[in-house]
Formats: C-alpha cells, sequence, structure tokens
C-alpha cells in the first residue's frame, strides 16, 4: 500500500468526529445500529487529495446497507472532515474489539472481559493462549466444574496424551535426554542424536548409532523418539527392533498383507529401528527393508538405526544398504569408561532415591562393565533396600555385586576352539601365532584375553587352559586370569574388546 | 400491490421467518417483515441483521409493489383467518388484508428503509439432511448459551478427507460426532447452534433430502439455500478450542451400563440434590452405586443393575443434568462409560452410535 496510514488513536480522535456529525442527521436508532456498532478501523492518505477509509460492520446486512443507503451521508462527513476525496470500503468483521473504548459497546461484545488485561484477544482467532485465558476470567461462575479447556487441564491432557503415545510406540518415558549421562565415549553420539531430534530428517539422515552392549544405544534412539514426540505430537513415529521387523514381513508374506505392511511402515514420519544387524542374510527382509528406507529417505523422513557393531561389520548385509548406512551419519557408542559409569550410576540412583555416595558408586562402576547392568544392579539394590529392609552399605553392595556377576551373564556355550578361534579373529592373528611361543605384546595380549576367557566362560581347569597354549603350566595361566581381571577395570580398551568378544561368543553359542 | 393467497400456505412462509423477527430490535423497521411482489412471485423476509429468512409464496399476483408491514400483527392474523384465499392489497398508506372472516389493514412503511439482504457468493457445501438431523440431535444440547463465550456459542464444522467432524461444547462438556463424508472441502466453520437448529427445523418442515449452502469468507456469512426459503447468517468469529487435546487416550476404569437403568437411578438421585445437581457414582468390581445427598432434604441411594465394570475402583461427581441429557440423546440400550481417575473427564459412548461421542467434566470432590 502506498500513502500514509493512520494510526490508532488518530483514528479513534477522528471517528469520534464524525460521529458527532452524522448523529445530527440521524434517528437516535438508526444512528445506533448503523453507525456506532459499524466504526472506521483504517484510514489510508492516498496522494495529496484523496483518501481511502475502511469501515468494519458486525455483519454482511450491515455492510451491505451502509454501502447502498447510507454511502452518501458519510462520504459526505468523512469528505468534509479529512477535507480529501474519501473511497470507502465496508467490511465485516469484528470491530467489536477495536479501538473505540468511548463507545458502547455492540451486543455481541464479551463485556466480561476486561480488555485492558487482554490485549491479545481482539485478534482471539489468532491466539489460543488468549482464547483460554477469557475462560479463566469466567470460571467462578461454576466454581466446583473445572472449565474442560482450561489452561491447566489443557498442558494435563497434552501430558498424558504424550505419556500414552509414548507407550503406544513402545517408548520407555525415562529415556530421555535428561537421564543420558554424557561423557567423551558417547558425547558424539548424544550431540547427534539431539541434533536429529530437533530436526528430524534433516539434520543427519539416516543416523547408525553402534555400540556393544549396554552402552545406551536403545536409550538415545528412545529418547529421540520422546524428545520429537514431545516437540509435536501429531508425529508418527515407528519404533521396532529388526526383529520385530523380521517378523512382522514373514507375517505379512503369510497372511498375504503385504499391502497392510508397506503402508505401515512406508508412511511414518519416523522409523526408529533397533538391533538392525538382525535382518543381514535374510533377503527378503533386507529387499523390503531397501525399499522402505529409500520410501522414506526420499521425502525426508527420519531413519534411526542401531546395531551392535558398524556396517562394514555386519556379514551378510546387501551392499545396496550398506552403502546407504554409510551414507548417513555413523557413530560409535565406546563403551562407559569408569567415570561414566559412575556418573550413570549416581544420575539412575537419583533417579529412583537411593542415596549412593560417590564411593559405592566406584565400587559398582569398577566391577561392572555396562550400563544396562548398572540398573540391573540399582534395582537389586533398591529392593534389598526396601523389601528386606537392609541398611545401604559397602557390604550390602559387596553381595549384590557377588550376586549379579555370576548369574546375570547369559552363559556361552562353545567349545574351547570357538574361543580361540575368535579371539584372534578379533586381534587378526593367527591361531597358531595365538597358542604359540612368541612374546610379542600384542600377542600377549590376545593370549591373556583368550585365557581369561576360558576361565571365565567355560570354567576349564587352568591345566586344561594351559594344554591349549603349548603347554603352558597352570600358573601362567592363572597369572594371565587375574591380569586381565585386574586390567579390564581401569584399562577400557581391554574392557571394549572383552565385551565385544562376549558379545561374538553369544552369538554363536548354542 | 395487489395479490390472493392461499392462507396456508402464507402462514407456512411466516412460520420460516418466525425467529428473524426480533421482538426488541434495535432499529424500529427490524420488527416489521418485507414483502416484495413481482409478475410472479412474492416473497417475504426478515432479519436482526445477524440472521434473516426469504421465502417463498405461491400467489396470483395483480399488481407489483415493495413494502413493509408490522410482523407480528401480519403473523397473528394470518394465522387466525381460516383456510382459503387473502386477497392483499395496497391502499395509500396501508396494506388490506382480506379474508372471508374479516378485513384488516396494516400501516405500511417504505421498503426503501429495510435494510437489504447481502448477496452471499462463496464456497458451495452439501450435505445429506440426516447430517443436519444428527447435529441437532447430538450436538446442539452441548452448546454453550453464555454470550459473553461468543464461540461456544456455535456449532464447530471441520471438512476434512476424512469427513466431516462436529463438535459442540459449553465448556464442562463435549459432543463430538465424526461422519464419514466425500466433502471436496478442507475448512472449519462456526455457525451459531441456534441458526442450525432452526435450518434444521425448516429441513424438516420442507422434507428436503439435501442441505446446500454456501459460505462467503469475505462477508463472514453462511447462506442456506432451499427451493422456497433462503436462510442468512452470521458467522462466529474466532478460534474454536482445542477439543481434540482434551479428548482422554486411556483410561483407567470403564464401566457397561444400561441406558434406562442409569437413567432411572440418576433421576432418583437428583430428587435429593435439586441444588446442585451433583450426583455421586461409587464403582467397586461388581456394581455401580448412584448417590445423592441433600443438606435438608434427606439422601438417595441405589444401584444400577447390570453394569459391568473392568479396571481400577473408585468414586466420581457429575452434574447429573448433563448424564441426563446425554442418556435422554442417545438411543442405544448401552452404553460404557470411560473414565481416568475422579477429577478427569469421562468419556461415552453408546453401543450402536459409534459415531458419537460425548465428554463430561466431572466435579471435583474432596474425600
Amino acid at each position: 500500500m502506498d500513502g500514509q496510514s493512520f494510526s490508532t488513536t488518530q483514528i479513534t480522535s477522528l471517528w469520534k468526529q464524525y460521529c458527532v456529525y452524522i448523529q445530527q442527521q440521524l434517528s437516535p436508532a438508526v444512528y445506533n445500529t448503523w453507525i456506532l456498532s459499524n466504526p472506521i478501523t483504517q484510514i489510508e492518505l492516498v496522494g495529496v487529495d484523496k483518501a481511502r477509509v475502511t469501515i468494519t460492520s458486525p455483519t454482511a446486512f450491515h455492510s451491505t446497507n451502509l454501502n447502498k443507503n447510507l454511502h452518501l451521508q458519510i462520504k459526505q462527513v468523512l469528505d468534509s472532515i479529512l477535507d480529501r476525496s474519501c473511497d470507502i470500503q465496508y467490511r465485516v468483521g469484528n470491530p467489536v474489539f477495536g479501538q473505540h473504548d468511548d463507545f458502547e459497546q455492540p451486543i455481541s461484545a464479551p463485556t466480561s472481559v476486561p480488555r485492558q488485561t487482554q490485549p491479545s484477544y481482539r485478534y482471539s482467532h489468532q491466539s489460543s493462549s488468549a482464547f483460554t485465558n477469557s475462560f479463566s476470567a469466567n470460571s467462578d461462575q461454576s466454581p466446583r466444574v473445572e472449565d474442560l479447556f482450561s489452561q491447566e487441564r489443557l498442558s494435563e491432557a497434552a501430558q498424558d496424551r504424550l505419556e500414552a503415545q509414548a507407550r503406544g510406540i513402545g517408548l520407555r518415558s525415562d529415556y530421555t535426554f535428561s537421564t543420558f549421562a554424557v561423557s567423551t565415549t558417547n558425547e558424539m553420539a548424544h550431540a547427534a542424536a539431539t541434533a536429529v531430534s530437533n530436526r528430524p530428517g534433516l539434520s543427519y539422515n539416516p543416523l547408525f548409532l553402534y555400540g556393544g552392549v549396554g552402552v545406551g544405544k536403545t536409550h538415545l534412539m528412545q529418547a529421540i523418539g520422546n524428545n520429537i514426540l514431545k516437540n509435536n505430537p501429531l508425529v508418527k513415529i515407528l519404533y521396532c527392533t529388526g526383529e520385530e521387523f523380521t517378523n512382522e514381513i514373514v507375517n505379512a508374506i503369510q497372511t498375504k498383507k503385504a499391502r497392510n505392511f508397506k503402508e505401515k511402515y512406508r508412511t511414518v514420519d519416523i522409523l526408529l529401528i533397533d538391533d538392525i544387524q538382525f535382518i543381514a542374510g535374510k533377503n527378503a527382509v533386507q529387499e523390503e527393508f531397501f525399499h522402505t528406507f529409500n520410501a522414506l529417505t526420499k521425502v525426508n523422513h527420519q531413519i534411526v538405526l542401531t546395531s551392535d557393531r558398524p556396517p562394514h561389520e555386519i556379514t551378510l548385509l546387501e551392499d545396496r544398504l550398506r552403502s546407504r548406512f554409510e551414507a548417513g551419519l555413523m557413530i560409535d557408542i565406546q563403551q562407559p569408561s569408569f567415570e561414566l559409569r559412575t556418573a550413570i550410576l549416581l544420575v539412575k540412583s537419583k533417579a529412583q532415591n537411593l542415596p549412593i555416595s560417590i564411593e559405592m558408586a566406584k565400587t559398582i562402576a569398577a566391577r561392572v562393565d555396562s550400563a544396562r547392568k548398572i540398573e540391573g544392579i540399582i534395582t537389586s539394590i533398591r529392593s534389598e533396600i526396601e523389601l528386606k529392609k537392609k541398611e545401604l552399605s559397602p557390604e550390602l553392595i559387596d553381595e549384590i555385586l557377588q550376586l549379579e556377576i555370576e548369574t546375570k551373564r547369559p552363559r556361552i556355550k562353545v567349545a574351547p576352539g570357538d574361543i580361540i578361534k575368535t579371539v584372534a579373529n578379533h586381534y587378526h592373528i593367527k591361531q597358531s601365532s595365538l597358542k604359540g611361543h612368541s612374546r610379542i605384546k600384542s600377542l600377549v595380549t590376545a593370549r591373556h584375553v583368550c585365557m581369561f576367557l576360558l576361565k571365565k566362560e567355560l570354567s576349564l581347569p587352568l591345566t586344561e587352559i594351559g594344554r591349549w597354549f603349548a603347554g603352558r603350566d597352570h600358573t601362567s595361566v592363572l597369572h594371565a586370569v587375574n591380569k586381565v581381571e585386574r586390567e579390564m577395570n581401569i584399562d577400557d580398551l581391554l574392557q571394549q574388546d572383552i565385551s565385544a568378544l562376549r558379545t561374538t561368543l553369544t552369538a554363536i553359542s548354542h | 400491490m395487489k395479490q390472493i393467497v392461499l392462507q396456508e400456505n402464507f402462514q407456512q412462509a411466516l412460520n420460516y421467518l418466525q425467529k428473524a423477527i426480533p421482538t426488541r430490535p434495535s432499529l424500529p423497521i427490524l420488527s416489521s417483515v418485507l414483502l416484495e411482489v413481482t409478475k410472479k412471485s412474492c416473497t417475504i423476509a426478515a432479519t436482526d441483521l445477524y440472521f434473516g429468512v426469504r421465502a417463498q409464496v405461491p400467489t396470483k399476483v395483480e399488481a407489483e409493489g415493495n413494502l413493509t408491514v408490522p410482523g407480528k400483527q401480519l403473523k397473528e392474523i394470518i394465522q387466525s383467518f381460516p383456510a382459503g384465499s387473502v386477497t392483499i392489497e395496497q391502499k395509500d398508506t396501508q396494506l388490506d388484508i382480506i379474508s372471508a372472516v374479516g378485513k384488516a389493514s396494516l400501516p405500511i412503511q417504505t421498503s426503501q428503509e429495510y435494510p437489504p439482504f447481502p448477496k452471499v457468493e462463496g464456497e458451495k457445501f452439501v450435505l445429506p439432511r440426516s447430517v443436519i438431523d444428527d447435529i441437532k440431535k447430538y450436538v446442539i444440547k452441548s452448546t454453550s448459551l453464555d454470550p459473553t463465550r461468543p464461540v461456544l456459542t456455535g456449532v464447530y464444522l471441520e471438512f476434512s478427507p476424512e469427513g466431516l467432524t462436529v463438535a459442540g461444547t459449553d465448556g464442562f462438556r463435549l459432543s463430538v460426532l465424526s461422519i464419514p463424508l466425500k466433502t471436496k472441502q478442507i475448512t472449519s466453520l462456526i455457525i451459531p447452534a441456534k441458526v442450525l437448529e432452526e435450518v434444521q427445523r425448516i429441513a424438516e418442515l420442507l422434507q428436503v433430502q439435501e442441505l446446500s449452502f454456501s459460505v462467503s469468507e469475505e462477508l463472514k456469512q453462511v447462506f442456506f439455500s432451499f427451493d422456497e426459503v433462503e436462510v442468512f447468517a452470521r458467522l462466529i468469529d474466532g478460534e474454536y478450542p482445542p477439543f481434540r487435546q482434551i479428548i482422554p487416550e486411556s483410561f483407567t476404569t470403564q464401566i457397561t451400563v444400561s441406558t434406562a437403568e442409569f437413567q432411572d437411578q440418576l433421576k432418583r438421585g437428583l430428587i435429593f440434590s435439586r441444588e446442585s445437581s451433583i450426583v455421586l457414582l461409587h464403582f467397586s468390581e461388581t456394581e455401580l452405586k448412584v448417590s445423592a445427598l441433600s443438606s435438608t432434604a434427606g439422601n438417595y441411594e441405589g444401584v444400577v443393575g447390570h453394569s459391568k465394570i473392568t479396571g481400577e475402583v473408585g468414586s466420581i461427581a457429575f452434574n447429573a443434568k448433563y448424564v441426563l441429557d446425554y442418556l435422554q440423546t442417545i438411543q442405544s440400550e448401552s452404553l460404557t462409560m470411560s473414565l481416568k481417575g475422579s477429577q478427569k473427564a469421562a468419556v461415552f459412548k453408546s453401543q450402536d452410535e459409534l459415531n458419537y461421542l460425548h465428554l463430561i467434566m466431572p466435579f471435583r470432590i474432596n474425600q
């Protein structure tokens, strides 16, 4: 628009003047109906001798009548007040909330709403908070039934809804970013996950998180889901494990409902798949996943995947999938360091209201290698305290740790040869060198780890283990086992190696 | 102007105008009815500027002319005349209405002073008659009469690819009707509940199968057109409350009861809670108990037979009138009440009316 617009106060004073003039020409009823409830809402000067005036009427009946029957009179008055030739536009709107405080309000005005405290109410159709404010102003009408649309009720409902939705999706409500302890081993992953959850589909797509057991992959993935949901409850999120994905495909094929399956997966906004390595080697599943993947990434829908190892180490994974996974952001979450484990312990125990001291936390962290086990330990401690009424003490923690560590680890059932082979593969050395006499440092470490696993996992007698390694003495074996046990609690690398090996062994265990 | 009409036709047309003739108008001429007689037709019209109706009267015209006469007198005199032909003729500043039984003369005001009806052009909608009947039946009762909350005095209609959603609420209860319907439009409107009620009445009188209307965003006007009748109304401005957000999705207790038995028990309870209308419901694993207490007039307690309760036990207090309103609305023999504690809104659904959801806010009770 060209020309100069009048300010609100200018319009108000002009409008008053206009009313005084025109009132003299009309009967009071006509004046009240056609002038008073149809205020001037905009004045714009055009050029040197013209003006554009907008009159806003409450209904189309008003504006039609003004235009047809009163136009000349209105124009005359406006022309003489503004000393310009006026072009008058009649529109229908909500002049009720206009600037004309001095005049009585037309019938539909919500007189109970004090306008001074509700400046935004005038644009009520744009502001929902103004809407709910106006309700609270009225709440004393019915003091005992709460208003359905009070702010409190709305946020309560939103919270309920969010929880129900998260549950429906399969997200745990306690897996959020705020309960995720961050340190150097996982800060990259945490940063990437936060970025993805704030701008799904736009920052890193797909996001591929990998790492050993209990490093927090699932926690981070669910935190992404929870955060996206919090930002926008309407987003369609699908969370499942690679195994569930596989089972669903198998089912869909069996029941000839592949279309439903496609519909379900390809229409989501966010797809979260845990333990994607599970689909490797299953051709039909990989095929379907490939198409799902393409359909979603094409429209910038976020995909987050987790795996226990990087794509290039997932054997039997199709190359086209591997390259797609690698095209996104791949982040390695390392085994939690001693410090992080301590921090996790403190965060989680605080969440469960357990006053664990930093000293006790260190004791536990030194003896437990994964975050998941930490959770188990905390639960056990809590139940001991709450159910058996025991005191929280270092002795109690010792007792629980003994029990936990022995029972919680899944039994690995493999032949001794398998362990040797796996260790050799892991360190990229020949089995013969592993079993041989060479005392190169890297070989020694591998050998010690191998002995450690044979002892701990298979409980072989020390002498028998010695026999596998070129007839070494049982004291050498004992030395090796003790050394590894000692070092793995302080050496993060060693610990990572061992937990990776355990994972692999569990996988081939029968 | 001179014309001959049948009393029954003229009375019928005036019946359509009924709600549009204001009893206490802001402008005196608005209490009049406008008659526009052309060579072939006679149109009568009335408006209070927010709501207007125009109706055709079958007629035999002898002379054309436009004029206005006092609405109340016109309506009542026509009503009082027996069926048969009535001659309506302008004599200077009077309108003579002559029937076999007598002659009435009404003062004429010029039609110039009567506000012209707006021309409404805009998006066109067509709905099956059943939709407006359902709106009347299920939704209008939940709307508010409180003029300080204009939005709640309206019925919310939302057209989307999934169909039509209709909602009405007074802030304490909510009715939502989801109608699977193919519509071209994706839009939402708030139409005054009173207007829809009137439109439904006219549609029923005319026995139409379809309801067609246009909406002008610019004029904020909705225009319903039937063959012989046109209805004009102002849309309600503003944002409709986010009703979907407050419909709970998860519940802790579900109670299925017989509509009739529940209704009887609530009515008995209401006898003892006249002032407050508060009726307390206790639900255990096996039974639903209704109780009401009056500080002066005694109390009542009764068990609703044949109820099925799953989930947590507890109690909740309602305004019995709201619940009875709902029970009277539904046709089904049984209904399900879904609760989440005693403080949160309860969701009511009936077995045979799956498109209809009703929600009632409980009273806060201190126990």
